[in-house]
This record gives C-alpha cells, sequence and structure tokens, in this order.
C-alpha cells in the first residue's frame, strides 16, 4: 500500500516537472527563433544628401547642413572681394563638446567648398614636413638643377581660418516616465583673424538644437 | 522520467551559470604578472558571455593600459563605453529571468563608479598618447557621470583631478578652476591650486595605480521555509598609500590627489541597493508561489522545488577586478631636461623612471601600477 502511494506520488512529481520542463523547451525555441529573425543582416545605400538621425547626437546630416550654412554667407561677405583672391591657412575646427567628433571633416569640407569657389587660396600646413623633404632631396644634387625647385617662393598666408565646435547637452531629469529625452544644442564658430593685424575680420556662428527620446523598457 | 527531474535544474543551473570562465583565467595571469597572456585571454572576447562583455572590455582595457598599449586599451574601452550607453534601458527580458532565477542572469550594466571609471582610464590612455582634445571629450563624458550620481561618486577625488588637467591642457582655465574648487569642497580643503607654470620648467605627471580594487562577496540569510535572501557586498580591499618620489638623488613633496576605489566602490553599491532588494523581494514571493504550486500537487516535487530554488539564489558579485586599489595623481614640477626618478609606494617595490625629458611649458605623463 505504502509502496503504492510512492510510486503514485512520484508519477505525479515526474508528470509536473515533465510539463514544466516541456514549457521550457517551447519558450526557449521560440525565443530563439525570434532572435535569429531580428538577426538577419541588410545593407543599402543611402543619398549623403538626405537628412538621417538615428539619436540626438552629431552626425553626417549635420555637417552637411553646418557647412553650408556656414560657407555661403562667407563667399558673400564683403570683407572679401571677388577681384583679391586671399590665401588662407586652416587651423583644424577644435572640438569642445563631448562627444568624439571627427572635425577634420568639418574643416576639410569648408575647405573643398571655399576652394572650388574660386575666391580664395589655400596653404596646405599638413604638407609642410613633406614639401621641406622633397625640397632638401631636389636641392642634394640628384634632381637636374633646370627643374629643382627654388627654395624661398611659398606663399604667405592672409588670413587664419579657424573654428570652434562646442555642445550643450542636457537630459530630461530623472521622474516617472516611459521615454527618456534628450536635448543637444550645437554651435560651431567659425572665425577669419587677420595675420598682419590680428584682427578677427569675419565671424559667423552656425547652430543646430535636437531633441530625441528612447523609451526606457526595451527587451 | 527520473531524467527531467535531473536535466531541468541543471539547465537552469547552467543558465544561471558562473562567470565567464576566460575573464577568471585572464584576471589571475594579470595578478601573476603575466600581462601578454592576460591580453592572450580575453582575445575578441571569445567564451565570454553575451551578458558579461562589458566585464570582459573593462577587463582588457585595463591589461592594454599597463601593458602601454594605449591606443588598443582606448580602442577597447571605447566599446565599453557604448555598451554602457547602450544598456541604459530596462530588459523586460533580464528583468523577468532575474526574479525567477537569480541577478547572475542579467547583463552586466556595470556599478555606477565603474561607469565611472572607464572614462577615467580613457582619459589617461588619451592624455598618454598627447590627445587632449579627445582626453577632454572622456573628461565631459565623466562630468555627465558625476552628475547622474553625485552622492555616489563625489568621493572620487583623482578623476575630478584628472578632468581638471584635461581643461587645463586645452588652455580652458576657467572650467579647470570650477573643477578644482569642487574637488576642495569634496576634500574638504580651502583650496586646491596646482603649481602655475614657470620658465625653465615643465611638469611630470604621474597616474599611480595601488594594489587591487575590492572583489565582491555574497552575504546570506536565511529564512523559513526556504527562503535565502543573497545580496553582494565589497570585501576589503587596499586603501591607496602616500607615495614618495625622489628625483636626481632629491627627495620632492609634489601634489597628490588620491581616490580609495573600494570606498568609492562601496559607497555606489549601497546607493544601488534598493534596486536589487526590490528585485530580491519580489523573487522570494515568486520562488514562494512557485513552491506552494508544486506543492499543491505533490508534497515531494514542493520540497524538491524549494530545495533547486534555494541554490539557485545567488548574489551577483560580478565586478571589474583589475582594476586598482587605490589612484594617485602626482604632479611634478622639474626643471627642464632629463632627470631619473624613484618612486616608492609603502613597503612595496621601487619603480624607476629613467631618462624623463622634461620640455619648458610643458608636461610629460606616465602611467604606473604597483
Amino acid at each position: 500500500m505504502g509502496c503504492g502511494l510512492k510510486r503514485v506520488l512520484i508519477y505525479k512529481g515526474d508528470s509536473i516537472m515533465q510539463k514544466i520542463f516541456i514549457r521550457f523547451i517551447i519558450m526557449m525555441t521560440c525565443s530563439a527563433l525570434l532572435i535569429m529573425t531580428g538577426c538577419m543582416a541588410s545593407t543599402k545605400n543611402l543619398n549623403p544628401k538626405n537628412e538621417t538621425h538615428y539619436d540626438a547626437s552629431y552626425d553626417f546630416s549635420d555637417k552637411n547642413k553646418i557647412v553650408e550654412r556656414l560657407v555661403t554667407p562667407l563667399l558673400a561677405a564683403p570683407a572679401f572681394p571677388v577681384q583679391t583672391k586671399p590665401i588662407l591657412i586652416v587651423y583644424p575646427v577644435v572640438n569642445e563638446t563631448s562627444e568624439h567628433i571627427s572635425t577634420d571633416g568639418i574643416t576639410d569640407a569648408i575647405t573643398t567648398k571655399l576652394q572650388q569657389s574660386g575666391r580664395f587660396r589655400f596653404i596646405d600646413k599638413s604638407q609642410r614636413d613633406n614639401i621641406q623633404k622633397e625640397t632638401n632631396y631636389q636641392s642634394q644634387g640628384y634632381v637636374d638643377p633646370a627643374m629643382r625647385v627654388q627654395q624661398g617662393k611659398q606663399l604667405g598666408a592672409d588670413y587664419i581660418l579657424g573654428g570652434t565646435l562646442r555642445s550643450i547637452k542636457k537630459d530630461q531629469p530623472e521622474q516617472m516616465r516611459l521615454f527618456k529625452k534628450e536635448r543637444i544644442y550645437y554651435s560651431l564658430d567659425l572665425s577669419i583673424t587677420d595675420l598682419k593685424t590680428g584682427e578677427i575680420v569675419y565671424k559667423d556662428t552656425a547652430e543646430l538644437a535636437r531633441e530625441a527620446s528612447k523609451p526606457i523598457i526595451g527587451w | 522520467m527520473m531524467k527531467f527531474r535531473i536535466i531541468l535544474p541543471v539547465f537552469i543551473l547552467l543558465l544561471s551559470g558562473c562567470s565567464s570562465l576566460p575573464l577568471q583565467k585572464a584576471r589571475s595571469e594579470f595578478y601573476s604578472g603575466n600581462l601578454n597572456q592576460a591580453d592572450y585571454l580575453l582575445e575578441g572576447c571569445k567564451g565570454v558571455s553575451e551578458k558579461d562583455l562589458l566585464l570582459c572590455y573593462m577587463e582588457k582595457g585595463i591589461i592594454l593600459h599597463y601593458m602601454e598599449a594605449y591606443e588598443e586599451s582606448t580602442e577597447v574601452l571605447l566599446k565599453a563605453s557604448q555598451l554602457i550607453k547602450a544598456h541604459d534601458q530596462i530588459s523586460v527580458t533580464d528583468q523577468s529571468t532575474a526574479v525567477v532565477i537569480n541577478d547572475r542572469v542579467m547583463t552586466y550594466k556595470g556599478e555606477y563608479s565603474e561607469r565611472l571609471w572607464v572614462h577615467t582610464f580613457l582619459m589617461m590612455n588619451y592624455l598618454l598618447q598627447a590627445k587632449y582634445e579627445d582626453a577632454l571629450v572622456e573628461g565631459k563624458q565623466a562630468l555627465e557621470v558625476y552628475d547622474k550620481y553625485p552622492g555616489s561618486l563625489s568621493g572620487d577625488h583623482f578623476t575630478r583631478a584628472l578632468i581638471a588637467l584635461c581643461f587645463e591642457d586645452m588652455n580652458l582655465p576657467d572650467d579647470a578652476r570650477i573643477e578644482y574648487e569642487k574637488l576642495a569642497a569634496e576634500m574638504g580643503r580651502e583650496k586646491i591650486s596646482p603649481e602655475p607654470a614657470v620658465p625653465g620648467k615643465g611638469e611630470l605627471i604621474l597616474f599611480i595605480g595601488q594594489g587591487r580594487a575590492p572583489t565582491k562577496v555574497s552575504s546570506d540569510v536565511a529564512l523559513p521555509p526556504s527562503i535565502r535572501i543573497s545580496v553582494p557586498v565589497y570585501a576589503d580591499g587596499s586603501p591607496p598609500v602616500s607615495v614618495s618620489i625622489r628625483s636626481d638623488g632629491n627627495t620632492l613633496d609634489p601634489l597628490e590627489i588620491s581616490t580609495d576605489l573600494g570606498q568609492v566602490a562601496r559607497k555606489s553599491l549601497d546607493d544601488r541597493s534598493a534596486q536589487y532588494l526590490t528585485r530580491q523581494a519580489v523573487r522570494a514571493g515568486a520562488k514562494e508561489a512557485i513552491a506552494e504550486k508544486v506543492g499543491d500537487k505533490n508534497e515531494i516535487g514542493e520540497l524538491f522545488a524549494r530545495a533547486i530554488l534555494f541554490l539557485l539564489e545567488e548574489a551577483d558579485t560580478r565586478s571589474w577586478e583589475t582594476l586598482p586599489g587605490g589612484l594617485t595623481l602626482v604632479r611634478i614640477t622639474l626643471d627642464k631636461g632629463v632627470h631619473d626618478l624613484e618612486i616608492s609606494s609603502g613597503n612595496s617595490q621601487t619603480l624607476h623612471l629613467n631618462g624623463i625629458d622634461i620640455p619648458e611649458g610643458g608636461r610629460i605623463y606616465r602611467s604606473l601600477r604597483f
């Protein structure tokens, strides 16, 4: 009798464990399928001129917008008459934001647009060491004297072009909410300084502000 | 039928799993002085559970830092920083699994203090590579973490001093002054002001790590009928001791700013206690309900279920273990030119820095670990 009861109890225990195990396996299989469908890779081309933002932080759309906003008025600025073609030396835009932003991209884009306008001439500061190496090599006797680049003929800059990128970030205060909001304000100050006098002859600022929100709860 | 009784609990126990094995091995190699082997073990974080990925990045970041591979360390720590931001969400899957198993099955998001120290080590890496702009970016991100958890992190003087230094390097003296004022208030001093630049002199900045940060251990309480409360606590660590520095035979008295990482980590864990205690209470209730439900149908099953659920209760003792116990920032003003230095910490060995070339009006950075 006692042995029979024990067998029934063991049987019932096994049956519960079996049910739990089967449910567990079904749950794990469904989760695995869900994960697998979510992980399918995809690739597509994007038009760099279209605005695309995934969050509030700085991205390539912002770069294009800021550069366009700064270059257009500069080309029409009365400080630089069309016939003068001033010579600029470019110092990299300083990043004072709280993000790792490649400001060299901004500097290059501004330089490219100004150079393509034909209104300004540029000195390539980044090639100075290479120019020196090359001219030194030419003067060591390997190059035909008639073809040697004469030293001391480099252009001198009239103006320094520089800028600073800054940001102010504000998170929504902690409180009962389902979404977390974030606001970021960016400003890029561009300035052109006369090398002879030290006077800032041109200054402009491009600004942009954005708000993004993301759910506090996710899968 | 017997197999179901064995397979299910074993499966769940495996799910709750112990910390990823490569992490433990790498830590052990690191503290044995085999830094290359420690780095190799964490190559690509292979074999490390997805839930421990942040720990892998943080441990590897420190290993590479003390191998003087600052660029590689930066790369890995930036991944850690991105992961922390990506985890800034309450995961339904994590929470629901943790309610029936334990907190160890959750994705490791890093203690508040650890989230700050990712930026601290990134700042150091950038300064050591003379990338001052990037160092300041990390400084500003560190300030955001300070602002988010002010109570937990106010004891981290080292990071605050480092942020001030980043502002100084970018020639932003007003911002540096604000940080020094905050630092003085936090340290209970009237004023902290580094020596101004003097003609013919330069500065050597040392980041000195001492000992090892305390690890988390489990503190357990058992309550009837089968409730087990298991919470993480930090064991005793090694606070930083004063360092003695000699240059060219002379004992120096430089500005030193230290942080006891164990103390900050403990405060940080205490401030998060409401979170894990709430989860613990919900879990105790859920486990009790499961055991009773099983007991309605089978008494032996209930006993068995209670035993498993009791065993499953385990504190989440994961932490960033390669961190030093203390960090000290030392600012030494020296004449321009080449210097040999001896640095001693407490009773431990003396480290030698030979041939340090100090530029006039410039700063040289070095990171050391006792």
